[in-house]
């Protein structure tokens, strides 16, 4: 007679794990970072480095704090995921207290202190950087051009300086250095009357949109692509926030082209394709049937649209995402699936 | 006629999972040697346990009934061969709970001598009463794994006309190739059971469900199609995803339709049998034979020599793990059916009852680590998966909150418990363990709940019967205050009343002399 | 001006309407009663300090009682009720009893003098029996109310715990403290 484990179901080793869903993703970050780099200098490198360094510390203090074990929620990965997508959203050579505060902030009040992992109903990063850009509005405007652009911009090591110390060295300004982001730009502009043509002849526009962001963009959704492969993410967020933008845009911009943005440049600018394939698809703050995330999509781009055109702010991709987070649990109510056999 | 129709419809979610088929489907059909004990429990098919009609040191023959059932919902057991009969014994049972059953134990003597106690039939010359009889007298129950005694269903399925016979060969779960091998060797018998069944109970035409990839199935069956020539049979690939092979999934991908809740797959007109449980029919009435064996697959990394192996009903499942060269070095989960559905057994003493469909043996590292569960992070995979179109993931919030009507509203009784959302959770969270556990409960509640109202029924009786002694008490002191209030004051008046009194108790005393007192 | 005609008009309107509401959709008895009734278990024993389940109802929907003094229906029940009247669901008050497995009466027959004490105490007449004559329980009509308890002089009557079998088995809740909410070790 031979005696057996019996520890219940299920049986077989499964295919997923969390940290494997979050290392794919910053995997799948790493081509668009790489371009990012290439285009506007290394802060946003060392944006990330600040953030993962306070976000790791954070979560193993607060886990400490909480009672928890350390290793599985330290080796998930999801809070370096926050980090990063944190950290893409300030602008390059932000101080480090800026993004420490954001990170602190994410990581244990719009996370733990919910619960933790799978607990949270608003979306940590975008919480932290809702914290950060009413906090500190002036820095978070300074954003820096293209390296191409800008021929007395800081260099790697001016920015490492700018990073800890907030401070410009080499007798540079903050007000020479930097320059309003596309969508920033086109916001003032359109205020004063001028007309897209003419915004858009700037020397900081490419194609469609912002040079050396549209191809960021690309790269992004590159990424974002990859992932839907992987099943990392289901394409339906994706999809709903991008028509979310388009839809109403694309009606804007036929409707009068002279003061509205086109749909390529609400596309390519700002956060919108990082918002779609990476922020919004944060699977705990969202909602979960495929019916609910198309509306979550959806809902979070028409808000970003909303928001551009007649906000105060010039990009509107975190305020959408929270709105929506809140929206979730009454979305999930009403899209439950029609389980078989019943109808409805 | 053979009419292949390929088939677009199809299930919501589902898996393609490893198969794991041709570990055992290498070499033919083998037979486990008949072991030193044979442990039958009385009950080893859903509803009453059977009741023993013999007792320690009878002898019975093979094919013997020893068990007859109990109720309408209830199975026979027969001796698989002659020995005799040690008697009733508490021993364990390949039930999840790990509980003790009652197990009738026989000791076969050697000899293998049969007796011949049904007669056989023509089966051209059955009428439906016949059928059940017989079926019922051979202690045939469901032997896809449930287990469900085959009369019963035949019976409930008879009062319906114009019925479709689904003949489930699909066998999705993997490492299970039972029905596989049966589909191979014993293709005529299968088809022969299932016409029997057609022409007894009036159904129009049989489909014969086997999936694509079991090649040489599909060959064996479609040729005794051919060979049997009649237009009822119908053969149909379907694709091999799991679980394909469930009654209510099989049917939609069959025929597009849905069964509704709380219902049976014979309300909407379509009756499943096992391909096993069909040639188990046909040998009862063709050649009088009970259900005394079954083929088992025994396979897995930790068994030595894989394949299917007929063994008599009650052998040890140690035994049969022998006779498939012993356990690999390494073994160290013994389940009951297949990785998805199958119970982990605490050890290879229980033996082979009529549910046995797969013995499997893992090793270490094919199976997952318990208790590395993670927080659901409300990805939604569970819900895409689902072949029953529920949503797991509320259901796991429901039932781990104790809020066990929230989920029964939530259609919980709809699970399968297939396992697929297990599988693809990537918080490892043991999702159907939940739902088992909640249906379970549910059912539990629900019983207490008809206690429940029977206590109050009879709580409200009984005040209704008290109050209304209570009023007939106010009534007759009532009655009498109102005769002392009227009745003369006189003392001859009076004296006529004690005198009346007396001869009342007087007759009552008498009375209570011969009988008994009464309250 | 003509505000305040306007206002006073419409308030005198609404008031017509609530009162000819309340006339003609009047209902006999309170419903909530009965549906609060149906989900307590029906022991009639009083654990709750209410002299039997439906009075217990009563008391809960005139908000004289908290939803979590019933120890036989337990955490269903309050949950149940929590559902049902929307206020919150709170742990058993252990004033009014434990949790206990389910149990029945036995009497003990070699002691049992006939006195039908027992008999009139049951709430669901669950013990048969007559003066002098052997009484004995039913036990699948007796809800373990323990109200026979007392009144036998002779002390006969044991609570014994439901047995379970293999029919009476059920799934274990898995462990849903797994990672989550080990502490550090």
């Amino acid at each position: 007679m031979k005696r057996f484990d019996t520890s219940g179901a299920p049986y077989l080793q499964p295919e997923a794990s969390v940290s494997q869903m979050m290392t794919r993703l910053l995997l799948s970050l790493v081509p668009a970072a790489a371009v990012y780099t290439w285009f506007f200098g290394p802060g946003l490198l060392l944006n990330i480095l600040v953030a993962s360094a306070v976000g790791l510390m954070a979560e193993a203090l607060v886990l400490n704090l909480r009672k928890r074990p350390l290793k599985p929620y330290l080796g998930d990965g999801s809070v370096l995921v926050t980090a990063v997508l944190f950290a893409w959203c300030l602008p390059p050579a932000t101080p480090w207290w800026i993004t420490a505060t954001g990170m602190i902030f994410a990581v244990v009040f719009a996370k733990h202190l919910y619960g933790g992992l799978g607990h949270n109903p608003f979306n940590p990063a975008m919480a932290g950087y809702v914290l950060v850009l009413i906090s500190f509005p002036q820095e978070l405007t300074r954003w820096l051009p293209i390296t191409a652009l800008a021929s007395n911009g800081p260099d790697a090591l001016q920015t490492l300086w700018a990073t800890f110390t907030g401070e410009l060295g080499g007798g540079l300004q903050w007000d020479a250095v930097t320059m309003a982001t596309p969508l920033d730009y086109v916001k003032t502009e359109l205020a004063r009357l001028t007309t897209m043509p003419e915004i858009k002849s700037h020397v900081m526009f490419g194609d469609f949109a912002g040079r050396g962001v549209e191809w960021v963009g690309n790269f992004i959704a590159l990424g974002g692509a990859w992932m839907i492969y992987k099943n990392v993410i289901r394409w339906h967020i994706p999809v709903a926030v991008i028509a979310g933008v388009l839809i109403p845009a694309t009606l804007a911009y036929m409707m009068d082209p002279g003061s509205n943005g086109s749909p390529g440049l609400h596309l390519f600018s700002g956060a919108t394709l990082l918002g779609a394939f990476y922020i919004a698809t944060d699977p705990v703050s969202a909602a979960t049937s495929p019916r609910g995330r198309l509306i979550f999509g959806l809902g979070v781009g028409v808000i970003t649209f909303v928001v551009r055109k007649w906000g105060g702010y010039p990009d509107g991709i975190a305020f959408g995402v929270l709105l929506m987070n809140a929206a979730a649990p009454l979305i999930d109510h009403f899209t439950r699936p029609r389980v078989y056999g019943n109808e409805q | 006629m053979i009419k292949e129709s390929p088939l677009a419809k199809s299930f919501h979610g589902g898996l393609k999972l490893n198969g794991h088929k041709l570990e055992s489907t290498g070499g033919t059909l083998r037979s486990a040697p008949v072991p030193a004990r044979l442990v039958l429990p009385l009950n080893q098919h859903a509803g009453r346990a059977a009741v023993p009609l013999v007792s320690a040191g009878d002898r019975v023959l093979g094919y013997q009934e020893i068990a007859r059932p109990d109720g309408e919902i209830s199975c026979a057991l027969h001796a698989p061969t002659s020995a005799t009969v040690l008697g009733v014994q508490r021993l364990p049972m390949p039930h999840p709970s790990g509980l003790m059953g009652d197990c009738l134990v026989l000791e076969p003597d050697g000899k293998n001598e049969f007796g011949n106690f049904l007669p056989a039939i023509d089966p051209d010359s059955l009428d439906l009463p016949t059928l059940l009889k017989r079926v019922s007298d051979a202690g045939i129950a469901g032997l896809g794994g449930a287990a469900f005694p085959t009369a019963t269903k035949l019976a409930v399925a008879a009062a319906t006309t114009g019925i479709t016979l689904v003949i489930n060969g699909a066998e999705c779960e993997p490492y299970i190739t039972c029905d596989d091998m049966l589909m191979r060797e014993q293709s005529d018998q299968i088809l022969l059971g299932a016409k029997i069944i057609l022409d007894t109970l009036g159904a129009q035409r049989a489909l014969v469900a086997i999936e694509r990839d079991k090649l040489k199935a599909l060959e064996s069956m479609s040729a005794a199609i051919e060979r049997l020539g009649d237009p009822r049979f119908q053969l149909e690939k379907i694709f091999t995803i799991y679980p394909a092979g469930g009654e209510r999934q099989l049917i939609q991908v069959l025929s597009g339709k849905e069964v509704p809740a709380g219902k049976l797959p014979i309300d909407i007109g379509y009756l499943c049998q096992n391909v096993a449980t069909l040639v188990a029919i046909y040998r009862a009435v063709k050649d009088g034979q009970p259900l005394v064996s079954r083929i088992t697959t025994v396979t897995g990394s930790g068994i030595a020599e894989p394949g299917n192996y007929l063994a008599m009903l009650g052998t040890p499942l140690e035994t049969l793990a022998e006779s498939a060269g012993g356990y690999t070095p390494g073994a160290t989960r013994l389940i009951m059916g297949g990785p998805m559905m199958g119970i982990a057994l605490p050890s290879d003493e229980v033996p082979v009852v009529k549910a046995t469909n797969c013995v499997l043996v893992l090793q270490e590292d094919e199976v997952r680590a318990s208790g590395d569960q993670m927080p659901c992070i409300r990805c939604g995979e569970c819900e895409q998966i689902c072949p029953a179109q529920l949503q797991p993931q509320e259901l796991y919030w429901h039932i781990r909150g104790n809020d066990l009507a929230g989920a029964d509203e939530l259609n919980l009784s709809a699970c399968i418990e297939c396992g697929c959302c297990d599988f693809v959770c990537p918080s490892h969270i043991p999702l159907s363990q939940y739902y088992r556990f909640a249906k379970s409960q549910v059912r539990l509640l629900d019983a207490r709940r008809v206690q429940s109202d029977i206590a109050r029924q009879r709580f409200e009786d009984r005040k209704e019967r008290l109050d209304a002694e209570a009023a007939r008490r106010k009534e007759r002191l009532e009655e009498k205050r109102k005769k002392r209030a009227s009745r003369e004051n006189t003392p001859k008046a009076i004296k006529g009343e004690i005198d009346a009194i007396l001869a009342r108790t007087r007759g009552k005393v008498a009375d209570s002399d011969e009988g008994g007192e009464t309250r | 001006m003509v505000a305040v005609l306007l206002l006073t008009s419409l308030a005198l309107a609404f008031g017509l309407a609530l009162g000819f509401a309340a006339q003609r959709f009047r209902i006999e008895g309170d419903p909530v009663v009965d549906q609060v009734d149906a989900l307590l278990p029906q022991t009639q024993c009083g654990q709750c300090s209410f002299a039997g389940c439906r009075p217990y109802a009563e008391a809960i929907v005139d908000n004289r009682a908290d939803i979590n003094q019933c120890p036989p229906g337990g955490e269903p029940t309050i949950r149940a009720l929590a559902d049902l009247l929307s206020r919150e669901a709170k742990p058993l008050n252990p004033e009014n009893g434990e949790e206990k497995p389910a149990t029945v009466a036995v009497i003990d027959e070699d002691t049992c003098i006939g006195c039908t004490l027992c008999i009139q105490a049951c709430p669901v007449d669950a013990i048969v029996g007559g003066p002098k004559q052997m009484h004995t329980v039913i036990a699948r009509e007796c809800t373990g109310c323990d109200l026979c308890l007392e009144p036998c002089p002779v002390d006969c009557i044991d609570m014994v715990v439901v047995k379970t079998g293999l029919a009476a088995w059920s799934w274990p809740k898995p462990d849903t403290t797994a990672t989550n909410n080990k502490s550090a070790a």
